[in-house]
């Protein structure tokens, strides 16, 4: 047995452990301290995830797959909860009553998803789906005092049990139509039978939700808009590519059903999150509800790197996962810093912000920027990859939505940038900006910018890890 | 009566338990004995296991879907309580007419497709008693599903906690 | 006629059903809980018919309903420690009166 299949996962609950037994003996005055130990944890869990590089085995008899694509997923998932760690320090600490066990909760959601990413087979892949998913269940529900936050936790189980039941409903169908659970073993099948096709209807329903793809998008507004700030970034963000990671692997890397089917799924699915997501964010009001929105429009990008099922389009989805992540994670970080000087989270607010905070300004234009996937910025590189994997195909239906919905979400992505740069700022006060918070947007720029400008740093990583999925 | 008879028997006495007071459970007006059906119902899913020889699996249904989550239920009523039980478990007259659309046409497709497949059927082995074989695949090929299964309960039973105590006011 | 793996996978189907339309049309969510419990059952039910007449050379169907069960506890727990925070907060556990956020 190779302990080292497993190390990041046994540092990860190792670390988890010493945070819940540290967050008892510490006082309520420790809450910085408890911060800081969280950002060295997770720095140190990036670092030995660097150290698994190259592995690309198996254990457990298939039900641990431990290849390039599943350390390039971890992470996606530590760099974006260590610049959420680093942004909502300050934040997390404001809440009243125990906010100690915030960190554990996260790291614990965070082995949930290392867990999807590496999952072999089907039970793996649930029970490591439902660590993530009760953690966040109780994150979302974090702000103890607050109505708003309550109902979203309470929205956010009831919708999650919902779909969790769907997709167990779907793999006990796959289960009984290919006779096992691990994805290695299931024959492959040229025609499928109904029931492994309604399995794949009800797997794709259910992880639909998991990603926020339009029909099952409805919950992530209300959740994301009702959610603590840094919980709703985590969850927009590492959640959301947890979904995908496991997608990936019940539908490329598993699941008998003729891709011919399931790969029609995908495209309609697709398309409409395109859309639907993209014609919503316009008339929106309130900044976190404009970012789920784009959120959602984001991921009908990436289900288009996963229509093209080939190691190009799983590099767009890897690549794209990343800049998605840092870009993400950046603008959230813009609105805890706005929504805690001003108590708001209106796009109004934001008027004047460059005269008030030039650094928060930039960022937060940098970040909007690559999410709408102009050229200088990373977020062009990405969409490139994925739509260029899916014309590669002979296929240009998807691209040329894409590529409309992009110009499309130029709009309202640019009507916050004028928000900022145009308006007279109502208070005029300088926003102070604490070292975390300035640590995680300049980091959160700098990746923008320089993998826009140089993005073979990581689409080589991406590609190998793209090929190591296929085992190539 | 031959085996097979007492058996056919056994199973459709044991599904309508299980169907009827599950459609008790969603129906009635009363949320306790909504409950108290729907404990009835899982418990008679306990039976189904038996006749499908999982026993080790009948037992569990029954400690922890006989007995914890019926309590909890309970507890989670009583600490809720809305005045009088006799209205607690009002339905959503706005939903009520798509809900049994929607449910109908989703047990239709089940059951059509069900019913056009064709599964690969294996002869039926007795084997080892299913306790030997769960804890070898439990503590073998399972044991990383087995050992997130820890964290999973921390994790909940920590937020539990934390949510029911509640914050203090500023 | 013999007891088959059809007879099971119909009373799994129904079960299914039955707790959908109580998650559909319940406002208390409590009583939202129950149903998707229900669901849940309904999938153990699937996954052991499966592994008895399907797979039965091991007990993996048997395994991932005990898995099943785990989540779905842990499930409850969190769902009725939020049901009660609500409950303090808002004094109602109606599904249709949580309407600060637009739903």
């Amino acid at each position: 047995m190779n302990f080292n299949l497993l190390s990041t996962e046994i540092a990860t609950a190792l670390f988890g452990s010493v945070l819940l037994i540290l967050s008892l003996v510490t006082g309520k005055d420790a809450r910085r301290g408890l911060g800081h130990a969280t950002l060295a944890g997770l720095l140190v869990l990036l670092l030995i995830t660097f150290t698994q590089y190259g592995i690309n085995s198996g254990g457990f008899s298939g039900t641990w797959i431990l290849d390039d694509y599943a350390v390039f997923m971890k992470q996606v998932f530590i760099i974006a909860a260590i610049l959420v760690v680093f942004a909502g320090k300050s934040y997390v600490e404001d809440f009243t009553g125990n906010c100690n066990e915030f960190y554990v909760l996260m790291v614990f959601a965070l082995l949930g998803m290392m867990g999807m990413a590496s999952a072999g087979d089907l039970i793996t892949l649930y029970v490591s789906l439902e660590t993530m998913t009760i953690s966040f269940y109780i994150l979302v529900a974090y702000n103890l005092t607050s109505g708003k936050s309550a109902e979203a936790g309470l929205k956010y189980l009831i919708l999650g049990a919902l779909s969790s039941a769907v997709i167990l409903y779907g793999m006990s169908l796959v289960y009984g139509a290919a006779g096992t659970t691990l994805f290695a073993k299931m024959p492959p099948v040229s025609v499928a039978s109904p029931v492994l096709l309604l399995g794949a209807v009800m797997l794709v329903a259910g992880f639909g939700f998991k990603i926020a793809a339009v029909p099952f998008h409805m919950w992530s507004p209300d959740i994301y808009e009702g959610a603590p700030t840094p919980v709703t970034a985590f969850l927009a963000v590492a959640s959301k590519a947890a979904g995908f990671a496991a997608m990936l692997r019940v539908f490329l890397g598993g699941t008998p059903v003729a891709p011919d089917n399931w790969l029609g799924i995908i495209a309609v699915l697709a398309a409409i999150t395109m859309i639907i997501g993209n014609l919503v964010a316009i008339p929106q009001t309130g900044i976190k509800r404009m970012l789920a929105y784009s959120s959602i429009a984001q991921a009908g990008y990436i289900l288009v790197g996963l229509m093209a099922a080939d190691p190009a389009g799983v590099n767009g989805v890897l690549f794209y996962s990343m800049i998605y992540a840092v870009a993400n994670v950046g603008a959230f970080a813009v609105v805890i810093a706005v929504e805690r000087a001003t108590g708001s989270d209106e796009i109004a607010v934001f008027g004047g912000l460059w005269q008030r905070q030039p650094l928060l300004a930039s960022v937060m234009t940098v970040c909007l920027l690559s999410l709408a996937g102009i050229p200088p910025m990373a977020g062009f590189v990405g969409k490139f990859l994925l739509f260029s994997a899916i014309m590669d195909q002979g296929i240009y239906w998807p691209a040329f939505i894409g590529f409309v919905m992009s110009m499309i979400s130029v709009y309202y992505y640019l009507r916050v940038a004028l928000v900022i740069w145009r308006d007279e700022p109502k208070d005029p006060a300088p926003i102070a900006v604490e070292s975390g918070m300035r640590l995680a947007v300049m980091a959160a720029l700098a990746v923008t910018v320089v993998l826009g400008v140089y993005p073979a740093v990581l689409s080589d990583l991406s590609l190998a890890a793209a090929k190591s999925f296929f085992g190539m | 009566m031959s085996n097979e008879a007492v058996y056919g028997i056994m199973f459709y006495l044991v599904s309508a338990v299980v169907l009827l007071s599950a459609v008790a459970a969603v129906t009635l007006r009363n949320l306790i004995h909504a409950a108290l059906f729907l404990a009835i119902s899982f418990v008679s899913v306990a039976g189904i296991y038996v006749l499908l020889h999982a026993d080790f699996l009948a037992a569990v249904q029954v400690l922890i879907y006989g007995g914890a989550i019926p309590v909890l239920i309970a507890f989670g009523v009583m600490l809720t309580r809305t005045p009088g039980a006799a209205g607690s478990n009002p339905v959503n007259t706005k939903t009520y007419i798509w809900g049994l659309g929607i449910t109908g046409a989703l047990f239709a497709v089940i059951m059509l497709s069900l019913l056009k497949s064709k599964f690969a059927m294996q002869g039926l082995i007795s084997k080892e008693p299913s306790i030997e074989g769960l804890a070898r695949l439990m503590l073998g090929d399972f044991l990383i599903p087995f050992e997130f299964a820890a964290i999973l309960l921390l994790a909940a039973m920590i937020g539990a906690i934390i949510l029911a105590r509640g914050g203090e006011a500023k | 006629m013999t007891i088959g793996l059809e007879h099971y996978l119909a009373v799994g189907a129904m079960l299914f059903c039955i707790g959908l339309y109580g998650v559909l049309t319940k406002r208390n969510a409590v009583a939202v809980l129950m149903g998707i419990e229900l669901m849940l059952n309904s999938v153990n039910i699937n996954l052991v018919a499966f592994n008895r007449f399907v797979a039965p050379a091991d007990f993996v169907g048997q395994l991932f309903a005990v898995f099943v069960i785990v989540v779905a506890a842990a499930e409850v727990a969190v769902g009725l420690a939020l049901v009660i925070s609500i409950y303090r907060l808002r004094d109602s556990i109606h599904v249709d009166d949580l309407n600060l956020l637009k739903w």
